[in-house]
Parts: structure tokens; C-alpha cells; sequence
């Protein structure tokens, strides 16, 4: 698979501290025919390169010292000035559902050492087409996206009918139907979708996870279990899911499940020391031992900045141990990333709630209520403060 | 107390186990002492680190741990040396005298040499009857009877002592090699993981150096060591992988795949091995998404597909064929060669870990023996499964599936 002549004038990075790797990638890209090959050894030296010239495709190792390239896509990602980066990550396999994870949706991809230059050329070809010559389903799916961040919903879901009409069987379209459904407030709806989209495609993990998140906001923690449950055995390897379970587990009562579980999670994925941290990080929140969380959380936030997960636990860990400021900071971030986490809304006003600030804490929360209003936690919570304050909602 | 009645009460001294060995011992002495009406009784035991008699138990506990050289002429040694028992009366005493003292304080004296089979264990003294009288026949024979018994439990504490010692450096030399063990599989662990980086660049590079026009004897030199370093890239993934999946620890991370997509890049990296056996490959079947670890699905093709052309004669074809189930319960991947083919004993055995077909059936080869191992943990890990059968034509097909539903 050539790449087209037209791409090959675009700008390459190439960033890894092993210079033969370095060299080689670089080789590749040459003999690929690219024109513009420049180098750095890590992140930071990258990123001063990405600030003063531009940049069209970033190549980066995953595990580097100074910045790693987690960090590196975080930074990268977290300013819309270099939306038109395209990064792909060169990863060990270890560290495979972190990677994957990070680099979903958007012009990103992923390599897993050791490969060959065929491999890296189609991921090349991959992520530039999808910048510059997307098909009409990326295109429709793109839009469908930026609609709902900005709760157009009409034009969402105009963009998805569209799209179901180029690919009628597809389960991810079934899948943003009912992201739509819920963005509109219809949970039964939604499921339905999901449920059609697991008829198609009884492996579609994500569909699982999404009916779980549904009945964890209706409050129905037994089913919303069941779900996780079943995301879980077919991909075990995804943390963030990981600790919804547990949590869940804990909520209804179930400790030592929750425990056991994640303890051999932590020994399966030591390996990939962030997704460690994060697990062991959850169990010290679990146990109240919140100090020594907030060390490891830290530590995990700092190895893979970029994980929206991590971010809840951290602000979590600064809430208990009295630093309220230090987890509105971190919720600001994760809104940055994700301006339609409700989650993070809910939090911010509960940590308004704790700082008595409750004016704040009301905004905050009604933010909430309007992107999940069918969650039972964030309605109760609403309710509440509207009667005492005898707001009218 | 008749003879009998002393026995069991002996005996049941000596199998108490919860007393300490040396507390039996001074038990045995107090009671005989009693029952043969004597002053003193003692037992005395071969020390054969230092050749010496060593006080065990005796009536009078000053003497307990003094030594007779076994060279010494005393009335136990000589007991013993005799291996017979040893009566002395005053006169006859005053003959062994032994080297530390004057003369020895008795009367009387009976020295019973202890044996078990041939080994000489100690000796049982009694000397000075209470009423100053002179053994009578009974009670030395009685002294044998009870010398037999006591000379076997003697024995079986001994060797239960150096059973005790034996077992505690085996245990000890058990402990040490499995540290030793550990350290090994950490340091190839560490050996085998770092190995990874390597490979990438030689591997990376060589398959670059393919893309350039070379002459025909270039060209066959970096596909020569690709053949290698692809060889060598499988066996130390595998390795890594196959004590992961065992163990349970490899979690899979399902993701949409195309996999008639990805067979047709494995099929593809294996280009210059296929030019090198001047052999073909087909592949049959049309695009499908499942959702699969892609990793380790693709490693399986590419491990079932290396399998399949180092088995294979040259000028031979290989056919893969995706097949979709009706039913829509599972894919089914199958991979032909036109080999020789494995005979039906070896069907199954061929999966097992660090297995090789026999030199003269099947080719023996230089490789871990991992491969189908890895294959196969790879499949179960999906819920899948893997089995080898004839291919219609002469040679082998493995076949795995793949399930498209919750198990």
C-alpha cells in the first residue's frame, strides 16, 4: 500500500530516546518517500519542535524519559491550535489497552513493536486519509460527534441517518443512536439501540458498557453489574471499566469482590505501571487510606496524563484528603478534554457542596443534570438543593 | 515386676513422643535401676565422630555426657568390644580401672552390650546391687532381653535423627534452588524481554534492505536472515506470551478487526520466505469484522502460517480460507499446507508445550516448540479453539475458530 504522491510533502516527527529506532523509523518514512523527516529524543524536545514549526504527523514512542508519549499526545490534544497533528503511537504490547485507549476516535493510531515498514505505512496511509481525504462515513461520523458535543441534536442525528444509509449494519452507528437517544433523555430508547447493536454484534464490548453506564445513573446497580460483568469477560483488559465495577461492587455492599478483583487485575497489568497505579490507587480510596491514594494517583496521572479515569480517581483522592482547589483543577482539565462529562460536573459541585460554596455548587450540578437527566444521583442531589434553597428548577 | 510387665513399661516409655528422646532415656534408667534393686544404672552410647562410649542417661545425672574412649579397657568398653554381656565383681574390677579414677567405688557390675543387626549402638551398666548380692542369673538374663528392645528403639532414634538432618538439607538445598529458580526466570524474563528491542531494528532494517533492488545472490542473503530474524521475533514472543497466558495474566483487548484484512497481512509479511521456497498462497473468504485481540489473533495466523511453509516442500501451495458460520456462532480460519502431513497419534500432541514431531515423520526443527503452543492458549483465550486434521489433498489443515457470542 503506496502512500500517495500528495502526501508525501507533509512535515514527519519522529520521536523516540532509542537513536536506531529513531534512525530507523526515519529510514522507513524516507524510503516510503517522504520528503520532511525531522527527530527529537522525547516528548519535551518534541514538543518544542511541534511549537515552532509545523508539525503534519507526529511518530512517538510510548514509554520515554523527561515526557512521555502519553504526555506528548496530551499536550498535543489539549490545544486545538495543533488539531491538525496527526500522531501515531509505537507501543510494547504491554502497554496495548492504555495506548488503544488513548488513542481512539480522531486521527490517531497504533503500532506495536516490532513491526515493518508495511505495517507503519498502512497506519500512515490510515491516519492521513482520515485527515485529508476521509470517506463519507468518517466524514458523517466526525460531524455526528462535534453536533452532539455542542448538543445540536437535530443535525446529529441527521448526520447518522446519513450514515446508517452507507452502512446499515454497522454497530457503532446503532451505538452513537443511542449516545443520541441519551443526549436527548430517552434511556429506553437508548438501550434498545444497544441492545440491537449486541443483537448484531454479540462481542460489540462497548454496547455492553454503555447499557452498564445507563442503569449505574438509573441507580439499578444490579443490572448495571451484570453488563459491566459482561464488557468484562469479553475484554478484560480495560481499566477504566475495571474500577466502574468495582465500584459498583463496593456501593452494593461486596468489598471483598471488589477487592479480589482488583488486586488481580494489578498483578496481570504490572506491566503497564500507570493502569497499576490507578488500580491500587482505587483500593487505598477504598479503604479510606487516602494519602497514600493520593501518592499513587499522582504518580499515575503524571505516567499517562491523558486517561480521563485516572483524572476522576485523583480529584477524588484531593477531595478526601482536604485539598478541594487541587480537584477543581483536575475536573477543569477533564472538561477541557470532555466538555460533556457530566461526571465531572456532578463532582465539581459536590466539592463546591464541600467548600460551602453552594451558588457554584448548584451551577455546577444543573450542568450535570442537563447532559445525564435521567441519573438518579444527580437528580436526587438537584431536587435537594432546589427545595432548600427553594430554587425554582 | 515380671519380665513382661517391665517390657511394656519400657516400651511404652520409649513410643511416647511427646517426650523429649533424652527424658525416655533417663525414664528407662530409673525404672530398671529400681526393678533390678541397684544403685546406679546408666546407658551409654557409640559416639562415632569421636570413637568414645558417651553417657546418655544414668541414676546419677553427674555423669550424664562423660566420655570413654572406645580404646579405653573399661568394663563397658569391653562389653562391647566382646559383644557379649560383662560381669564383674570386685576382684575382677579392680582390672579395668579405667585411666581417671583410682578404682572403681562397686561391688558388682553388669555391662550389656547394646546391637542392633551389626551395629554396635552402647551399653547398659547396672552396678552394686542395693543389698550388696551379686547378680542372679534371671536378672542378667532379663538384662539381654531388655538390651535387645532397647538397642532397636536406640536405632530407630537414631536414624530418625539422621532422617531429621537428611530431610532439613534437603529442604534447605529445595529452598535454595528455587530461589536460584526464580532469579533464572527473572533473569531470562529480563534476557528474553530486552531481546525485543533488538530484534525490532534488525528485523525493521532487513526488511527495508528488501524493498531495494538487489542482485539475486543480495536479495537471497537478506531473506535468509529475515527468515531468521522473523523466526527469532516469534520465539521470543512467544515465550514471553505463552507463561502469560497459561498463568492467566495476558488480558485480551478486543477491538474491531477486519480479519479477513488480517490474514492477508500475515500472509503478506511472509513474502520473501515464500520466494525463497518459490511457494504460493491463496487466500479464500471476504471481509469480516469480529472483535478479537488483533495482536494475538495475528500472531496465531503468523504462527500457524510459519508452521505451514517450514512443513511444506517447496513449489507447494498454501490455502487460507476465512469462512463466516451460517449461524452466525463463529468464525472459522483454516490454513492448509501440502506437508506430509501429522499421523493421528501425534494430532494432539503436537499442541504441547516445548513438543517436536520426531526426525523422519515430520522435519525436526531449531525452534522452542512454543509456536502451536502459543497458538492454542491464544485461541482459548478468545473462548476459541484449535485442532489439526488432513487436508483432503495430502498435507495438513489447522483450523481454529473463533466465537462471535458470549461463552
Amino acid at each position: 500500500m503506496a502512500i500517495p504522491i500528495k502526501y508525501l510533502q507533509i512535515n514527519c516527527l519522529v520521536v523516540d530516546d532509542e537513536p536506531t529506532m529513531r534512525t530507523t523509523i526515519s529510514n522507513m518514512l524516507t524510503r516510503m518517500g517522504f520528503k520532511n523527516i525531522v527527530t527529537a529524543d522525547n516528548g519535551k524536545s518534541a514538543l518544542d519542535i511541534i511549537k515552532t514549526s509545523k508539525m503534519d504527523l507526529v511518530i512517538a514512542d510510548v514509554n520515554m524519559p523527561e515526557m512521555t508519549g502519553i504526555e506528548l499526545f496530551k499536550v498535543i490534544r489539549d490545544d486545538n491550535r495543533y488539531d491538525y497533528i496527526s500522531f501515531i503511537f509505537v507501543t510494547a504490547e504491554a502497554r496495548k489497552d492504555t495506548v488503544a485507549r488513548a488513542a481512539e476516535g480522531g486521527a490517531n493510531e497504533y503500532l506495536i513493536k516490532p513491526f515493518v515498514m508495511g505495517a507503519l505505512e498502512d497506519k500512515i496511509k490510515k491516519v492521513l486519509d482520515k485527515k485529508f481525504n476521509p470517506s463519507t462515513l468518517d466524514t458523517l461520523l466526525q460531524n455526528f460527534k462535534k453536533y452532539l458535543e455542542s448538543r445540536d441534536l437535530a443535525n446529529a442525528e441527521n448526520q447518522l441517518i446519513n450514515a446508517s444509509q452507507i452502512a446499515p449494519d454497522s454497530p457503532t452507528i446503532l451505538l452513537h443512536f443511542g449516545q443520541l437517544s441519551l443526549a436527548k433523555g430517552d434511556t429506553n430508547a437508548a438501550i434498545d439501540y444497544f441492545k440491537e447493536a449486541i443483537n448484531r454484534k454479540p462481542l460489540f464490548v462497548k454496547a455492553y458498557n454503555a447499557i452498564g453506564e445507563v442503569y449505574e445513573s438509573l441507580g439499578d446497580f444490579e443490572t448495571a453489574i451484570k453488563y459491566y460483568e459482561q464488557a468484562h469477560s469479553i475484554s478484560p483488559s480495560n481499566t477504566e471499566r475495571l474500577i466502574a465495577l468495582s465500584k459498583l461492587y463496593y456501593k452494593s455492599g461486596e468489598a471483598g469482590k471488589a477487592e479480589t478483583m482488583l488486586t488481580e487485575a494489578r498483578a496481570d497489568m504490572r506491566e503497564d505501571v500507570s493502569a497499576s497505579d490507578h488500580l491500587l490507587g482505587e483500593m487505598y480510596l477504598s479503604k479510606n487510606e487516602n494519602e497514600k491514594a493520593l501518592e499513587v494517583l499522582v504518580k499515575a496521572h503524571q505516567t499517562n496524563p491523558a486517561e480521563i479515569s485516572i483524572m476522576q480517581s485523583l480529584a477524588e483522592a484531593y477531595r478526601k484528603v482536604g485539598k478541594p482547589d487541587e480537584a477543581l483543577a483536575v475536573y477543569a482539565r477533564i472538561l477541557k478534554i470532555n466538555a460533556n462529562n457530566a461526571l465531572a460536573y456532578y463532582q465539581m459541585g459536590k466539592t463546591y457542596l464541600e467548600m460551602s460554596s453552594k451558588q457554584k455548587a448548584i451551577e455546577c450540578i444543573k450542568k450535570a443534570w442537563e447532559l445525564n437527566p435521567f441519573s438518579k444521583e444527580i437528580t436526587a442531589d438537584l431536587k435537594a438543593l432546589a427545595e432548600k434553597d427553594r430554587l425554582d428548577i | 515386676m515380671t519380665a513382661e510387665k517391665l517390657l511394656y513399661k519400657i516400651e511404652n516409655i520409649l513410643v511416647d513422643d511427646a517426650r523429649p528422646f533424652d527424658d525416655k532415656l533417663h525414664r528407662v534408667v530409673k525404672v530398671l535401676a529400681a526393678d533390678f534393686k541397684v544403685k546406679k544404672c546408666s546407658l551409654m552410647l557409640v559416639n562415632h565422630g569421636d570413637l568414645t562410649l558417651e553417657v546418655r542417661a544414668a541414676t546419677n545425672p553427674a555423669i550424664i555426657g562423660c566420655k570413654r574412649k572406645l580404646s579405653d579397657v573399661t568394663i563397658a568398653t569391653r562389653a562391647l568390644i566382646d559383644d557379649a554381656p560383662f560381669y564383674a565383681d570386685r576382684k575382677r574390677l579392680s582390672f579395668f580401672r579405667p585411666p581417671d579414677a583410682t578404682r572403681y567405688a562397686s561391688e558388682h557390675s553388669l555391662s550389656i552390650p547394646l546391637k542392633y543387626q551389626d551395629k554396635k549402638i552402647g551399653v547398659l551398666n547396672f552396678t552394686d546391687r542395693k543389698d550388696k548380692r551379686k547378680f542372679t542369673k534371671q536378672q542378667q538374663t532379663l538384662a539381654l532381653e531388655i538390651g535387645k528392645h532397647l538397642a532397636i528403639h536406640l536405632y530407630a532414634a537414631q536414624m530418625r535423627a539422621v532422617l531429621e538432618r537428611k530431610v532439613g538439607q534437603f529442604e534447605e538445598t529445595v529452598r535454595q534452588l528455587e530461589r536460584l529458580d526464580e532469579l533464572k526466570t527473572s533473569l531470562t524474563g529480563f534476557i528474553i524481554h530486552d531481546l525485543k528491542g533488538p530484534i525490532t531494528t534488525i528485523m525493521a532494517n532487513l526488511d527495508m534492505l528488501s524493498y531495494e533492488e538487489l542482485t539475486p545472490s543480495q536479495a537471497e542473503c537478506v531473506n535468509l536472515a529475515l527468515r531468521d530474524v522473523y523466526k527469532m521475533q516469534r520465539m521470543v514472543m512467544n515465550i514471553l506470551d505463552v507463561s502469560k497466558l497459561e498463568e492467566g495474566r495476558l488480558r485480551i483487548c478486543r477491538e474491531e478487526v477486519d480479519i479477513y484484512d488480517l490474514a492477508r497481512r500475515e500472509i503478506d509479511a511472509f513474502k520473501n520466505i515464500l520466494t525463497l521456497k518459490k511457494m504460493t498462497t491463496t487466500l479464500e473468504g471476504a471481509p469480516h469484522v469480529c472483535f478479537v485481540d488483533e495482536n494475538l489473533i495475528g500472531r496465531t495466523v503468523s504462527n500457524l502460517l510459519i508452521n505451514a511453509i517450514e512443513h511444506s516442500p517447496d513449489h507447494t501451495e498454501i490455502a487460507v480460507r476465512i469462512l463466516c458460520d451460517a449461524t452466525k456462532e463463529e468464525v472459522r480460519v483454516s490454513i492448509s499446507d501440502q506437508g506430509p502431513g501429522i499421523p493421528d497419534p501425534l494430532k494432539e500432541r503436537i499442541f504441547d508445550k516445548f513438543f517436536q514431531v520426531e526426525e523422519g515423520k515430520r522435519q525436526s526443527r531449531t525452534t522452542t516448540g512454543l509456536g502451536l503452543t502459543f497458538c492454542k492458549l491464544a485461541v482459548a483465550a478468545h473462548g476459541g479453539r484449535l485442532w489439526v486434521e488432513d487436508a483432503p489433498a495430502g498435507g495438513s489443515t489447522f483450523v481454529f475458530t473463533i466465537p462471535e457470542r458470549l461463552v
